[in-house]
Parts: C-alpha cells; sequence; structure tokens
C-alpha cells in the first residue's frame, strides 16, 4: 500500500482519541475541582531521521517526509477553576497551587494520591472524607482527620487549621508535586502523583471554607475542539479514500498488460 | 474507537439528568416548610491507559507519563444541604422553630424504620386525643410523653421546650410536659422519606436526644415556621447551566455519530 495511506490512518486514529478527550471533558463540566485534559500531537520526524540517519541531499524528497503523527501524554490543565459560594461548612476550596491529599491504598506503594476537589462529608467513624467517593482526607502530617462529635462551630482557616470553637482540631495538608508531569488521573476525583515527591504548596495558597471550585473545562473551547477535531477525521478518511481510488486506478491501468 | 465518545457523552447526558431531576424536585419545594434543599455530588469516572508511562515514543525519547483517556461522568450521590431556612413568624401556638441543630422526632408505622421519624417542619396542630401532630397529610404523631387536656388555655412553649398551660380553674399555668430534639453526628447521611421526614440510616449515626438548648441542640421558638432554604436565584442557575452542558454532550453524540459514519464510509464510494 502507498505510504501516505498510512499517514491519514494515523491522523485519523489520533483524531478519534482526542474526540474521546473532548467527549470526557464536556461530560465533566459540572464536576467540581475537575482539570481538563489536554491531548496534544507532534509531527513524526521523516522515516530517515528517526533511523537516526541524517539528511542527504540526495534523498532531499524522501527524507523530508513526514512521519504523520504521534501523541504527546496526556496534560492537565492545572489553572484555577471558578470559586462558587456553598453553604455547606465541609466544602472546602483552593485558591492558587496545590492539591489536597487523600489516604491511598497500600498497593500504590510511595504513590500519593491527590485531589483539588474539595467537597467533603464526615462518614460514620466522624473521619473527613471526599463526599463523593467516601476515601479519607489526610491532614499536613499524613494523618486521617477526625473531626469532633459535636461540631458546634466548626470553621476551618486560610491555612487549612480546623476549628472546633476555639480548638484546633487538624490541619488539612495542602502539598504541591515536585514535578506535574508525574500526575495521572486515578477516576473517582483522585489523581495519582507517581513517585510520591512533594514540596510545601506555595505560600500564597489559601483553604476557602463554604466555597467550592468549579470544572476548569471551557465549554466554548470544547466545542471549538470538537468541530476541529471531527472535521480533521473527516479530512483524514477522505484521504484514505482518496489513496484507496489511486491505487485502484493503478490495479486497473497495468494490471490490463497482464 | 469514537465508541468511548459517544459512551462518554452519554454518561455526562445521565449524570445531568440526575442533577435536573434533583433542581426540580428543589424548586418544587422552594415553599414547603423546612425542606432542605440538595444537590448532586459529580465524580470522574475511570481513566483508560493507552500507552503506559516510561513507553518509548518514537524518537528514542521516553513518555514520563502515559496517554490516558477519560470515560466521563457520574453522579456519585447526592447531599443534604442543612443550613437554617429563613424565619416566618404565624402567631398559631403550635408552630413551632427550631432555631439550629436538630429534629423533632416523630412516630412512624412501627414496621418502618423502627418507628422512628424525624422532622424540622414544625406546624404542629391538635388531634382529638389531645396530641400533637404534625398538620401535614401524614399527621404522624410528636413523640412527647404528655397530652394536652381539652379545657388548656394559653398553650406556651418555653425556648427550652418545657410545656405550660393554664388549666382552669386554676389561674396560674402549669408545667405539662418537654419536647426534646434529636440531633445526628451526620444529618446530611440521614434518607428523606418525604412528607417533610428523615429516618436514620448506617451513615447518619445514632440519634442524640437532648433538651433544646443543651449539647449543641437549638432552641425552640413557638409562633414561627422555618422555611424552605432552597434559594431559587442559585437554582435557576444550576438549572441553566446543567441544560446547556447537556446540550453540549447531546452535540458530542453528534459529531462522534458523524465520525463513525466518516469512518464506515471510507470505502463506500
Amino acid at each position: 500500500m502507498n505510504y501516505g495511506f498510512y499517514l491519514s490512518t494515523a491522523g485519523t486514529i489520533t483524531g478519534l482519541r482526542r474526540m474521546e478527550t473532548v467527549a470526557n471533558n464536556l461530560a465533566n463540566a459540572t464536576t467540581v475541582g475537575f482539570k481538563a485534559d489536554v491531548m496534544s500531537m507532534k509531527a513524526r520526524e521523516a522515516e530517515n531521521v528517526e533511523n537516526g540517519g541524517a539528511f542527504s541531499d540526495a534523498n532531499a524528497a524522501l527524507d523530508a517526509l513526514g512521519g504523520g503523527t504521534l501523541f504527546e501524554p496526556t496534560r492537565m490543565d492545572l489553572s484555577q477553576g471558578n470559586l462558587t459560594k456553598t453553604g455547606n461548612p465541609l466544602d472546602v476550596a483552593l485558591e492558587g497551587d496545590g492539591f489536597f491529599q487523600l489516604q491511598a491504598p497500600k498497593e500504590m506503594k510511595g504513590d500519593r494520591l491527590l485531589t483539588r476537589a474539595g467537597s467533603f462529608a464526615r462518614d460514620t467513624q466522624g473521619r473527613l472524607v471526599l463526599a463523593t467517593s467516601g476515601v479519607p482526607v489526610l491532614a499536613d502530617d499524613g494523618q486521617t482527620i477526625t473531626l469532633p462529635d459535636d461540631p458546634t462551630r466548626l470553621r476551618i482557616d486560610r491555612d487549612g487549621t480546623i476549628f472546633n470553637g476555639e480548638d484546633e482540631v487538624a490541619r488539612i495538608g495542602v502539598v504541591m508535586p515536585d514535578d506535574v508531569r508525574n500526575l495521572k488521573k486515578e477516576g473517582r476525583d483522585a489523581i495519582r502523583l507517581i513517585g510520591g515527591r512533594v514540596k510545601q504548596a506555595p505560600a500564597g495558597t489559601a483553604v476557602l471554607q463554604n466555597t467550592l471550585e468549579e470544572s476548569t473545562v471551557d465549554p466554548v473551547l470544547a466545542l471549538a475542539d470538537l468541530i476541529k477535531v471531527s472535521r480533521g477525521i473527516e479530512f483524514s478518511t477522505r484521504l484514505m479514500q482518496t489513496h484507496d481510488q489511486m491505487t485502484g486506478r493503478l490495479i486497473e491501468t497495468f494490471g490490463r498488460f497482464a | 474507537m469514537s465508541y468511548i465518545a459517544l459512551n462518554t457523552a452519554a454518561t455526562g447526558l445521565s449524570a445531568l439528568s440526575t442533577s435536573l431531576d434533583v433542581t426540580a424536585n428543589n424548586l418544587a419545594n422552594a415553599n414547603t416548610t423546612a425542606f432542605k434543599s440538595s444537590r448532586v455530588n459529580f465524580e470522574d469516572v475511570y481513566y483508560q491507559e493507552m500507552a503506559q508511562p516510561g513507553l518509548a515514543a518514537g524518537n528514542a525519547t521516553q513518555r514520563p507519563t502515559g496517554l490516558y483517556v477519560g470515560l466521563g461522568v457520574q453522579a456519585a450521590g447526592t447531599q443534604l444541604d442543612f443550613t437554617q431556612g429563613a424565619t416566618e413568624t404565624t402567631g398559631n401556638p403550635f408552630d413551632l422553630l427550631i432555631e439550629g441543630d436538630g429534629f423533632f422526632e416523630v412516630q412512624l408505622p412501627d414496621d418502618f424504620a423502627e418507628g422512628r421519624g424525624f422532622t424540622r417542619a414544625g406546624n404542629f396542630t391538635l388531634n382529638k386525643d389531645g396530641e400533637l401532630v404534625m398538620a401535614s397529610s401524614s399527621g404522624f404523631r410528636l413523640r412527647v410523653d404528655f397530652t394536652i387536656p381539652p379545657e388548656a388555655t394559653d398553650v406556651s412553649v418555653g425556648v427550652d421546650g418545657t410545656v405550660t398551660a393554664v388549666l382552669p380553674p386554676a389561674t396560674t399555668p402549669t408545667e405539662l410536659g418537654q419536647i426534646t430534639l434529636t440531633r445526628f453526628i451526620n444529618p446530611a447521611g440521614l434518607e428523606s422519606q418525604g412528607n417533610n421526614i428523615y429516618t436514620m440510616t448506617e451513615a447518619s449515626g445514632d440519634p442524640l436526644e437532648s433538651n433544646p438548648g443543651e449539647q449543641g441542640a437549638g432552641f425552640i421558638r413557638q409562633g414561627a415556621l422555618e422555611a424552605s432554604n432552597v434559594d431559587p436565584v442559585t437554582e435557576l442557575v444550576s438549572l441553566i447551566k446543567t441544560q446547556r452542558v447537556f446540550e453540549m454532550n447531546s452535540q458530542v453524540i453528534q459529531a462522534a455519530n458523524e465520525t463513525l459514519r466518516n469512518i464506515s464510509n471510507i470505502r463506500g464510494y
């Protein structure tokens, strides 16, 4: 089959993946603390360059043949989401960089589980947990947080310290990954930090009580992406048809001599 | 395949329609005494790994992280918002408002939730036996160990829940009994049963009974009612947002459908 056919195929496949990512972003346009996924592509190097060869004048045309397209790893758009006020004292949002920490299962070894979804609740054992999946939230010392039985006046400071009246209960841990490229989404509001190396969250990061961070998905951009991606796939499939027709004509024309 | 995109958008539509249902119920109850609004909590579902971290990425480089594609959203659960509603003064002696935490306990049929129901709707009335009952269609009886005699006048309920009345021929008030309040460690874990009634669950914890004003329970105000805590503005904003995001997700279904048609027509000229 001619070379170009596979280039168009690669274009179609990458287009499909991008469409899936747009679909997931839009489905999570109202998910608290959700960070939009960004899928990026790069041009594949010419066959010759990829194999370690150098450009030569004699084969300039062939060397310059691009190898289609490749995926880059999925990244997250970590920009700040909009903040909305709520009536629930256990709704907290982060303003600025950083993540809350969740209790990670033992199988994860050194990896950490992080989240930006601050819709917390209290479970039957009195622990502070994610309202959605029920996974315990960790304090700055890495322990789970037990709320008092009689939370008459629960107050959370900008530095994450939880007060019951005047008594300090615990401080919600806020950390910043050493390298955000090691973040990987796990689903159910959890983001896994491979390797688990963290540093102190920046001093400007504030924990806001009675507030939730909205999803960072921008519906306008997502819809524009959707149009771009679906047309891209259409172009690629048209080109595949053209290649097919050309090959067909080739067989028809030269086949008569046989 | 873009089958994934189709399914992903479908999870969006189904989660958003749950959100629409909850908003509709909140708005319908914007005038219900002591109604507590609820909200749907969304979470992203699983991510499908298309390429593992550390794999060669073509140009003799390695991927630090993998390529993953998310599979959509789900409604993780609904959460009740127990913030205090506005106070409506009525002047009716059997209208009781809880100012602060706590619930009145009412007697449900014995075979249902151990017969224990909890409500914040304090619009009570008297039945023919002199018992305080809910003025709603259900008419469940308030769980107290006293009745109000037919001849009683000037029935008054103190902030601490003591009920007194003047019983002729006496001219000074006599104490009839005590109304208690019940608190829960995690009220958001209560189950809504309709009729303004909540029942306890594993998640809410055990009922903690105390006199009003003690151990974190609120006070009682006679002659007032708690209004619904539904904020119509918030609900309408949420309605608009839900509807628009719903539309966008159905756009994804159309785009995925068109793409599938293009692909299946590659050979169809």
